[in-house]
């Protein structure tokens, strides 16, 4: 992946073709090593969406030594893609298997201690688009912690804004998100 | 669906305003604020139940549903109380306030229901059993626990004390309660915590929110003894839920062995009470939580040091002072009043190790309370040895290079072996499995970890990330491939033991022990590489015993592999004897050395093995005194260094600094002095990599510059190495002892007694550590008795020279030579005591054993003669 760097850093710059080119290839990528991750091994066989990333930059990036801005901005833009992987993965499986809880997905980045299925993983993503809605910063931070599993450091330095503002945003993100999943769910 | 920008703006601005304030403000504040919108009041009592972050971090997780505005269990009875208010809600249940029926008292109760998943039968047979004692626990500040049952749908729930109060932590920041009113206050709850125990209840739950400050200002204690009802059950009969429960209750305060789900003891009290005390001193717990997940939390609590209280208080980046202005103070004021007797309270209160911190919730507050009486508190700071000690141990792989003796000598062991491997590669010598493999590691190491000194918390936490990283995808790919899978985790064990991570090392290597058990048996090779794995970090850590034992344990499975594995035979033994060595059992570390040493000379491939061996014998031979076959040894293991290795390699110049040690106790002193030089330009030239060896080589051309009465070069060599050791090994490493020694000798020489005379207490101090060498505190013993008997105090000199002497005994130390001298110096003092028919016997044996060592010993034996016709002369002539 020669261009890979080139792409990243075009990307960051702000270039759309970059952004999209970036999207793709990690699209691809992620949903390669998602699908072997789910293929081949046991069933009840867990996902961790950091590890996925991380084992997508150690592909890609070539390096795994690169600079730390790169790994972040790597990451940064990780984050959505490979929350559009896993809420195709979830999506596709609930197709072929109705109601089936086949893999799992430990929410470790929400600090819910329950694993999460596939339902609650899609409920997850109809909420983060309603908040997206309301409030993008939230919605960004929310992929960038949770499904890149970016620290409060580095998702600050991502967002341009400082530790404790992340600290309070993700605060009442995951307040907002929960309520609102609850509420989706029923009393 | 989406609500307008500037009502977002609000709803966010109210909800972190609101999670802010404690609970009874927090209802006031919501009504006020939202005051005619019932939707902007709905939202936000929304937003508040699901916040994950409030005081019950886990509600979420037990209770994901939204709380019903009106609690349908309100106005049921239990017993004979009714329920009349929804007090609280907690992690294990909902506190309500109830009264009694029957109308016999008048007083409310707090009743707490636990909810049904986090109960267990076991839980309330515990309480059957417990409920005479916790009913009989009376103190006034203790809130009493008056009865147990459980509901008709099977919830337990316990009938206590209704007590009304505010939070500790809120009431001190709401009264803005100076420092020593927050500390009597603190003695307070640690003296009820005292009875309590002496009452062989535990609470295991201390917080905050257990400990409410009543009207009259009187710290009144909750849920005593309830926690610990699900805290100890036996494995099996925890439900999932309580498990869960047992991880995330208030993790702030739980010490690291209540995580690591330990046994229940008062020292899980002590830890909660000093987080307590960290935090009414500071206004902050000494980690916070923030969102991270139970196994980062419990890694920080394990391994992580608090910050001292003194600095926390003025921490450019938090609000030093808003905090400082809640003690009425300014930041610098606060500090000063922290520094001292507080951070060393509050640190001992919070160490990691529960023996190491006060041994009673009652010493923890005596303390405090001497401090307020401004009386010298007890606690101290981790002692110099302690800190060395530690530093040792996490050095201990670098720092085990140097087996030394008193003429400071160094010998390489296992780490030396590491360059020694990679060296043989590069000279294409043959390599076993086990060689690749740790060249695996060197390769990981050097390919992905920057060089840089293990100290670096940021750096070495990166590192440690990746190594659990690799670990976990070595597992997933590899799942199905046992050999694979065992031969990388063990290889990553050992990257994890480079770099200091003793704890992830053993984990990787147990697991990998583990699985070549399962799939290749206990005969196999494979297990027995991984035991010898599994040595390494025992000798890391310190743990000779148990490297002795894993090696003794791999050593007959090698043997039974038969003839192609011999070089690791020969490998084991002399790690097994540097093992040995370490725990005093030096004749079986010398016969080992000997058998590895003779079929290393059978091999072809064995000419740097054979120097290891060579070099290390000598370091047994030279510590005896036996001086010839020492440089022998030394003079062979250099030639075949130098010439494989090259003049300048770390290894070579190890064997150049012993030898040129040897020489110069052999009295050769002008080939010393030529060779220390050699080799200290050498260690320069290897810049930080040769600081451990520049140190040592420094230290010993200060003895030979001292014996020659060079008395400003000694000091400049003296200065620069100390500098050098003190900055690598600590204070209190036994290396430092050695140049420390020298150093007291320059003292002595220079006529300044008093130093010496401390030096010498120092030397002797780290010598007497437990696990020290008997060897090396004879010599100590020795030296400051010739000290002692130089400055004419010769009964001091007798006893220090006698339990030298004792020690040769004990430990069969074989060293002719050094009994000797002792010998001679225990006459000489007993001569000046007047103790002439003692006198004689000590002084004849010294030249019964100087006799038999004419190399070193003839202008000794001549003294020790002479001094005994002077001693045979009749008084007064």
């Amino acid at each position: 992946m020669p261009d890979f760097h080139r792409i990243l850093r075009s990307a960051q710059e702000g270039d759309p073709e970059a952004a999209r080119a970036l999207s793709a290839l990690l699209y691809e990528e992620l949903h390669a090593l998602a699908r072997r991750a789910m293929a081949d091994e046991r069933p009840d066989h867990t996902l961790q969406p950091t590890a996925l990333v991380n084992e997508a930059y150690l592909r890609l990036a070539r390096e795994p030594d690169g600079s730390f801005a790169d790994r972040e901005s790597f990451f940064a833009a990780a984050a959505n893609t490979l929350r559009r992987v896993l809420v195709d993965h979830a999506r596709k499986r609930g197709r072929e298997k109705r109601g089936g809880a086949a893999a799992r997905v430990p929410l470790e980045g929400l600090d819910v201690a329950v694993p999460l299925a596939d339902d609650e993983l899609l409920s997850l993503d109809d909420a983060l688009a309603a908040l997206a809605e309301q409030d993008a910063t939230k919605a960004r931070l929310v992929e960038l912690r949770f499904f890149a599993g970016l620290s409060v450091a580095e998702a600050g330095h991502v967002l341009g804004v400082s530790e404790s503002t992340v600290q309070r945003e993700w605060r009442m993100a995951r307040a907002w998100l929960r309520a609102r999943m609850d509420g989706a769910r029923g009393p | 669906m989406r609500v307008d920008p500037e009502r977002w703006r609000r709803l966010q601005e109210l909800f972190h305003r609101a999670v802010d304030l404690g609970e009874r403000e927090r209802a006031a504040f919501v009504a006020a604020e939202c005051a005619g919108d019932a939707e902007l009041r709905a939202e936000l009592d929304q937003l508040l139940a699901s916040d994950p972050d409030a005081d019950d971090a886990f509600r979420h997780v037990a209770d994901r549903a939204r709380p019903a505005p009106r609690d349908p269990r309100l106005g049921r009875r239990l017993g004979v109380y009714e329920l009349v208010d929804r007090i609280a809600e907690g992690g294990m249940g909902v506190v309500y306030r109830a009264r009694r029926v029957d109308g016999l008292f008048e007083h409310d109760v707090a009743i707490k229901l636990i909810r049904a998943e986090c109960a267990t039968e076991w839980m309330l047979r515990r309480f059957e059993f417990e409920r005479r004692t916790l009913a009989a626990l009376q103190h006034p500040c203790i809130a009493r626990l008056y009865d147990g049952g459980t509901t008709d749908d099977g919830c337990p729930y316990f009938v206590m004390e209704f007590v009304q109060g505010e939070r500790i932590d809120r009431h001190c920041e709401r009264a803005r309660l100076l420092l020593d009113a927050r500390l009597r206050l603190f003695v307070q709850v640690a003296r009820a915590v005292q009875v309590a125990h002496q009452s062989l209840v535990v609470h295991c739950d201390l917080k905050p929110a257990n400990i409410l400050i009543d009207e009259r200002g009187t710290p009144r204690l909750l849920d005593f003894g309830i926690a610990r009802l699900s805290e100890d059950a036996p494995a099996e009969a925890k439900s999932p839920s309580s498990n869960t429960i047992a991880r995330v209750l208030t993790p702030e305060y739980a010490s690291p062995e209540q995580l690591a789900g330990a046994a229940v003891t008062t020292a899980f009290d002590v830890y909660a009470l000093g987080v307590l005390l960290y935090e009414l001193a500071t206004g902050r717990r000494p980690f916070e939580s923030d969102s991270r997940s139970p196994a980062e939390w419990e890694r920080i609590v394990r391994e992580e040091e608090p910050v001292r209280p003194s600095t926390r208080a003025v921490r450019a980046t938090e609000d030093a002072g808003a905090i400082a202005a809640q003690f009425q103070l300014t930041p610098a004021a606060l500090r000063r009043a922290l520094r001292g007797d507080l951070d060393r309270i509050v640190l001992m209160a919070l160490r990691k190790e529960p023996e190491r911190r006060y041994a009673s919730v009652q010493e923890l507050a005596d303390d405090v309370e001497r401090h307020l009486a401004h009386e010298p508190v007890r606690a101290r700071g981790n002692s110099l040895a302690y800190l060395a000690r530690t530093f040792v141990r996490r050095h201990r792989v670098p720092v085990a290079a140097g087996v030394l003796v008193f003429a400071a000598l160094l010998v390489g062991l296992l780490a030396a072996r590491h360059g020694e491997r990679v060296a043989a590669a590069e000279a294409r010598h043959a390599q076993t499995e086990a060689d690749s493999f740790a060249s695996i590691a060197d390769f990981l190491m050097d390919a992905f970890l920057p060089a840089q000194p293990a100290q670096d918390a940021e750096w070495q936490a990166r590192a440690r990330e990746r190594v659990l990283e690799q670990a976990e995808r070595v597992r997933r790919q590899h799942a199905n491939a046992d050999h694979e899978r065992a031969n990388l985790l063990d290889t990553l064990g050992q990257v994890a033991l480079r770099l200091d991570l003793q704890g992830d090392a053993e984990g990787l290597l147990r697991e990998a022990l583990a699985i070549r058990e399962r799939a290749f048996g206990r005969q196999s090779l494979e297990y027995a590489l991984s035991l010898q794995s599994l040595a390494r970090h025992a000798y890391a850590v310190g743990d000779y015993a148990a490297a002795v034992a894993l090696l003794d344990e791999a050593l007959p499975i090698h043997r039974a592999a038969g003839s192609s594995t011999h070089a690791d035979v020969s490998g084991l033994q002399n790690d097994l004897a540097a093992a040995l060595r370490n725990l005093g059992r030096e004749a079986e570390a010398e016969a080992l050395h000997e058998a590895a040493l003779a079929a290393r000379r059978a091999d072809d491939d064995g000419s740097l093995p054979v120097a290891e061996s060579l070099n290390n014998l000598a370091g047994i031979h030279l510590a005896r005194g036996e001086f010839e076959r020492a440089l022998r040894e030394l003079r062979e293991a250099l030639a075949v260094r130098a010439s494989i290795l090259g003049d300048g390699h770390l290894l070579t110049l190890q064997t150049g600094s012993n030898l040129a040690a040897a020489a110069w106790r052999a009295g050769e002193v002008a080939e010393a002095k030529e060779r220390m030089r050699r080799v200290e330009a050498g260690y320069r030239a290897l810049g930080v990599d040769g600081e451990d060896g520049l140190g040592l080589a420094l230290s010993n051309l200060a003895a030979m510059q001292l014996g020659e009465r060079d008395l400003d070069g000694a000091s400049a060599s003296l200065r620069e190495a100390l500098a050098l050791q003190q900055k690598r090994l600590g204070a209190d490493h036994p290396v430092v002892a050695v140049t420390l020694a020298t150093l007291a000798a320059w003292s002595h020489a220079r006529g300044r007694d008093d130093e010496a005379r401390a030096l010498w207490e120092d030397v002797l101090r780290i010598r007497r550590a437990p696990d020290g060498n008997p060897r090396e505190l004879a010599e100590a013993l020795y030296g400051f008795g010739v000290f002692h008997s130089d400055v004419g105090e010769a009964a001091r000199a007798e006893e220090l020279v006698r339990e030298a002497i004792a020690l040769h005994a004990a430990h069969d130390l074989r060293d002719p030579l050094a009994l000797a001298r002792a010998e001679s110096v225990l006459g000489g003092a007993l001569a000046r005591l007047g103790r002439k028919e003692e006198a004689r016997e000590h002084l004849e044996a010294a030249a019964r054993l100087f006799e038999g060592q004419p190399s070193a010993g003839e202008g000794e034996l001549a003294r020790v003669r002479r001094f005994l016709e002077r001693l045979d002369r009749p008084a007064g002539g």
